[in-house]
């Protein structure tokens, strides 16, 4: 499946790069992202639950980002399983000026099996399309909110319940956890890049957020649906006095 | 005649099917409404890779959790064989590399089942599989046959070098390459027949029960041949003696192939239930039928046919890429080769043919016989490319396909492909018949007149002839294939005079029960309703080789009619002995046997046996009761045959076509009971129009079904399905005393090539050649417009 698209951001290029590169506000811009664990450079694991219409389920992968050339471009590199199947994809994002906007171009390709390929292609497209807009819009929301709240070393700090201060790096225990561990991870073992984030309940991107989105944008790009709506149910209770 | 009232024969009337009732009405009995007591669940764990190292498997989660048994995973398997590769590419080396129960180190399709979780009931086991760790190391995968033979395709099995199961060839090379090079008209195509997916009602699965007192198993399976996977399970698959299982197919819900072979989850199951000493069951969803379970066709063919101007046909050259999947099914090897490449002269007298096949593994589902088998390739290919060749020279089709028709006189007709002789036929009739109820002539007049108002019909022509009754075992045994084709029956006349037939053939939609206890009833001249059809449970039935290959009727049901045919020649000696009279002077008809010149003085069916029974009075040396059993082996394969004609209509501006009429001619011998061969017939050919207008199994580059649901595969229903005007010819087939032919694949055999024909002919004018199936509203649009 291919991937590609654009999105404008009323803020310069140099804040969205920043936010693009903050795990923080990462967390909060993946679709149903719970869990956010950054695992080395550039590197991060991370659980996602979400739901493709009727094929839904616990994801649970890797996200790396490479070939950084800030504040302009970087690649990025996503490999991710669960039950319901499995996603391997790469693609670069693109920032560019444009009449005071920043312009974010992306494209990539994904490879995807399992039920989620048997059972959900029809509807791949259609979720890929929504959930990056979605997911681009709270990203919008992200850069806004750290403008007016002035970027601070406190929310990380508020927000990650197990800062990783341990001063013992250890990267292979990072790389090839056991399965059974990679699920909980030893403290001790915690190299200096890792840290978790937990995205707390309400602040994330969850599918009920990602719908209501969605119904958003219908309304915004069709706003006199609600009033078809309206004068439908009202013809229909009028029609049925008689 | 005689004086004694003569009873009405059945055979010939067209009888409602005798199971329908129970089946239609919800009390069939099929494998999920089989539950034992004490009965596990299994749900396997599959692969989302289409090709991929197993790298590790952690069950533990799935394990801690209640209700759970146990996992097992290829490995603790090891102790099994792998399914059995019965039937191999005549005369040349083959590469089998048939599926394991559980699929060990490495997977080869989307499906491939790694683990399986046993537990209390099916909803605890599949959340348990679920929770079921497995860790791949993903390989490039191949998903086109023809792909999959070149240099530096990914490789799929170590023992298979290049992913080439066999390379075989029929015909002359020589005399075809000669005729192609000096011939006056060449056309050549690229002719694709899609993938499909068999999607019979019932899903597959099996139920094993073991004892470990005596070591028995008894397996419960969606089988369309219950005797042949006894043997091939404990003979070949887990090396015991076959009297230590018994197998049993209960109501079948529908197979057309799918369920002939011999599938991982019946040794799995059996293994199970031997390990954990309980009952353990396993039942296919939709979509773990669509992925794992046999797909058909899927050919990739480049042919070339060579002919005069004036339409005689000088040559056949054919070479064709079989997708076999990715593992060997049971007799995968001979759908390609034997039932194809040997047939694929079809109806004409082609003086030099040559077909070379190469069977290529894929990561894909395996592929094996579906409806037709073979068959339907070679008729599409013949009637695609015929048709192909009358445009060429302009000429009209029907003209061309009388001109080079094997005419009557030159039955028993030898193709020189290494075919039994074409026992019978006559095909000018069947053809006329059909374009006389089309109106043919007619119709392109009408044809003319609207194209000119931008209107678009065609006509579409389809002559085929097929092989069924197979088969006669000594010339299977020369095709590679591993095992006889004979079928049995057994025949018991119960001392009340209620008949009892056991049979190796089954019915999974055909309606034997009807029509052997038609053959039976009037044979013996009882009544239809003291005649009991009794299959399916290798226990209490004769071994036999089951229901497929539209058999039985022209195997199974000969049978049938020899066992009666044996009780009768006893029941004879019998009523002379009884009557006092010359053997030879007994004639049996209408259920009695009587003296010759005074009818009153007889001997009733009913009264002989119950004769027999009791034994107070028996001829010296003959033994008690009327139970006779026969194995009939046929001395040669039976040709069906017969020519559709279909009309379309395109919108040029959709593509949309909408199927106006179609007609079937049929010819399949002497008819036991048309009702049913018209059941048959439909059902067939929705199929097979079905293939030429919706259906085809779709897989990514990847190796992903993108076809995986009912949702996406495009099954037709009643009302993409048009009337269907039926009618026949008979011509009685001399290979067997009942002059049956079969019918239970023939709709499904002329229908694609048919409504290709017609869609093709009605885009002539847009310059339209060829187009591959399904003729989708895309394809035709974009055809229409040279894209």
């Amino acid at each position: 499946m291919k991937i590609a698209g654009n999105y404008s951001f009323a803020a310069s290029r140099e804040e969205v790069w920043a936010a693009l590169n903050d795990p923080e506000v990462l967390a909060r811009t993946i679709p149903g992202c719970q869990r956010l664990e950054q695992v080395g450079e550039n590197e991060y694991e991370s659980t996602l639950k979400i739901g493709l219409q009727a094929v839904r389920g616990v994801y649970s992968g890797r996200v790396k980002i490479d070939n950084l050339r800030p504040p302009e471009s970087y690649e990025i590199h996503v490999d991710g399983k669960g039950s319901n199947g499995f996603l391997k994809g790469s693609g670069s994002i693109l920032l560019r000026e444009e009449n005071g906007q920043t312009i974010l171009d992306y494209g990539g390709e994904a490879h995807i099996g399992g039920t989620i390929a048997s059972v959900g292609q029809r509807l791949l497209d259609g979720a890929a399309k929504t959930l990056i807009s979605q997911s681009l819009k709270a990203l919008a929301a992200q850069i806004e909110a750290r403008r007016t709240e002035a970027p601070t070393p406190e929310l990380a700090a508020a927000t990650t319940p197990e800062p990783a201060e341990t001063p013992t790096p250890e990267p292979a225990a990072a790389t090839t956890p056991e399965p059974a561990a990679a699920t909980t991870p030893e403290p001790a073992e915690t190299p200096a890049f890792r840290r978790t984030i937990q995205v707390p309940a309400g602040e994330g991107l969850s599918e009920v957020d990602v719908a209501l989105g969605v119904i958003e944008d219908f309304l915004k790009e069709r706003p006199w649906v609600p009033w078809v709506i309206i004068a439908f149910l009202l013809g229909y209770l009028l029609g049925q006095r008689r | 005649m005689t004086a004694t009232e003569m009873k009405e024969r059945l055979v010939g009337r067209a009888l409602k099917r005798r199971e329908d009732p129970k089946l239609i009405t919800g009390h069939g009995n099929y494998l999920d409404d089989i539950k034992l007591p004490g009965m596990l669940h299994i749900a396997l764990v599959r692969s989302p890779y289409a090709h991929a190292k197993i790298v590790s498997i952690d069950a533990s989660k799935a394990l801690a959790m209640p209700g759970v048994v146990a996992v097992f995973t290829g490995k603790d398997m090891l102790d099994i064989n792998p399914m059995p590769a019965a039937w191999q590419a005549a005369g040349v080396k083959n590469y089998p590399v048939p599926p394991r129960a559980l699929a060990v180190d490495k997977v080869a399709l989307v499906g491939d089942p790694v683990a399986m979780v046993v537990a209390e009931n099916r909803y605890i086991a599949r959340d348990a599989a679920d929770l079921v760790e497995v860790e791949y190391e993903p390989l490039p995968a191949v998903v086109d046959a023809r792909k999959a033979v070149e240099p530096g395709a990914p490789q799929i099995h170590e023992a298979a070098p290049n992913n080439i199961v066999f390379e075989w060839e029929c015909g002359n090379k020589d005399a075809a390459d000669a005729a192609i090079a000096s011939a006056e008209v060449v056309v050549k195509e690229e002719i694709i027949n899609q993938r499909l997916i068999p999607t019979p009602m019932e899903t597959r699965g099996s139920i094993a029960r073991y004892d470990p007192l005596t070591g028995e198993w008894t397996v419960w399976m969606t089988s369309q041949a219950p005797h042949v996977h006894r043997l091939l399970l404990t003979a070949f698959v887990f090396g015991v003696p076959e009297t230590k299982l018994r197998c049993i197919a209960p109501n079948v819900g529908g197979g057309f192939g799918q369920k002939i072979f011999c599938y991982n989850d019946m040794a799995f199951t059996m293994w199970a239930a031997r390990k954990l000493g309980r009952p353990v069951k396993f039942v296919e969803d939709r979509s773990e039928n669509y992925k794992y379970s046999t797909h058909g066709r899927d050919h990739i063919t480049e042919a070339e046919l060579a002919g005069t101007r004036d339409g005689k046909i000088t040559g056949l050259r054919v070479k064709t890429w079989a997708n076999i999947g990715a593992y060997f099914s049971t007799v995968a090897a001979g759908i390609p080769t034997t039932l194809y490449g040997r047939i694929i002269t079809g109806v004409y007298k082609i003086p030099a043919a040559y077909v070379h096949v190469t069977g290529a593994y894929t990561n894909t589902a395996m592929v094996d016989a579906y409806r037709g088998a073979g068959r339907p390739e070679a008729s599409y290919l013949i009637e695609r490319m015929v048709d192909r060749f009358a445009a060429e020279i302009g000429m009209d089709p029907a003209e061309v396909r009388r001109k080079n028709f094997i005419q009557p006189e030159d039955f028993p007709y030898d193709n020189g492909l290494g075919l039994l002789p074409y026992d019978s036929g006559n095909y000018e009739p069947a053809l006329n018949k059909a374009l006389e109820i089309a109106g043919y002539a007619e119709f392109r007049k009408q044809q003319e007149e609207l194209r000119k108002q931008g209107r678009y019909l065609g006509i579409g022509i389809s002559s085929y002839v097929e092989i069924c009754g197979i088969a006669p075992s000594a010339w299977m045994g020369g095709q590679g294939w591993g095992a006889g084709l004979w079928e049995s029956a057994n025949v018991r006349v119960h001392l009340t005079g209620k008949v009892v037939v056991t049979t190796g053939s089954l019915p999974h939609g055909q309606g034997l029960e009807t029509t052997f206890a038609q053959i039976v009833a009037d044979e013996l001249g009882v009544p239809y309703e003291d005649v009991e059809i009794q299959w399916g449970d290798t226990q209490g039935t004769p071994f036999g080789y089951g229901t497929y290959g539209s058999r039985s009727l022209a195997v199974g049901g000969v049978a049938i009619k020899r066992s009666v045919d044996k009780i009768k020649e006893k029941a004879r000696k019998l009523a002379a002995h009884l009557l006092e009279a010359n053997e030879a002077d007994i004639v049996f008809e209408n259920g009695r046997a009587y003296v010759k010149g005074s009818p009153d003085k007889g001997k009733t069916i009913g009264e002989l046996a119950a004769a027999a029974a009791v034994a107070y009075n028996l001829p010296p040396g003959m033994e008690p009761f009327l139970d006779e059993t026969s194995y009939y082996d046929p001395p040669n394969c039976t040709f069906p045959f017969g020519t559709h004609v279909s009309i379309v209509e395109v919108d040029p501006e959709t593509g949309h076509v909408k199927l106006l009429r179609y007609i079937a001619v049929d010819d399949c011998g002497n008819q036991i009971n048309p009702l049913i061969v018209e059941g048959q017939i439909h059902g067939g050919i929705a199929q097979g129009l079905a293939q030429a207008l919706y259906e085809g199994a779709v897989y990514n580059e990847d190796g992903q079904l993108l076809t995986g649901t009912l949702m996406d595969y495009a099954v037709p229903t009643a009302a993409m399905v048009p009337h269907i005007e039926t009618d026949h010819t008979v011509t009685p087939s001399p290979v067997n005393p009942l002059g049956v032919k079969g019918a239970g694949e023939a709709g499904t055999i002329a229908s694609a090539q048919c409504v290709m024909n017609a869609i093709i002919d009605a885009l002539a004018p847009f310059g339209v050649k060829h187009l591959q199936m399904p003729a989708t509203p895309e394809r035709i649009w974009k055809a229409i417009h040279g894209k």
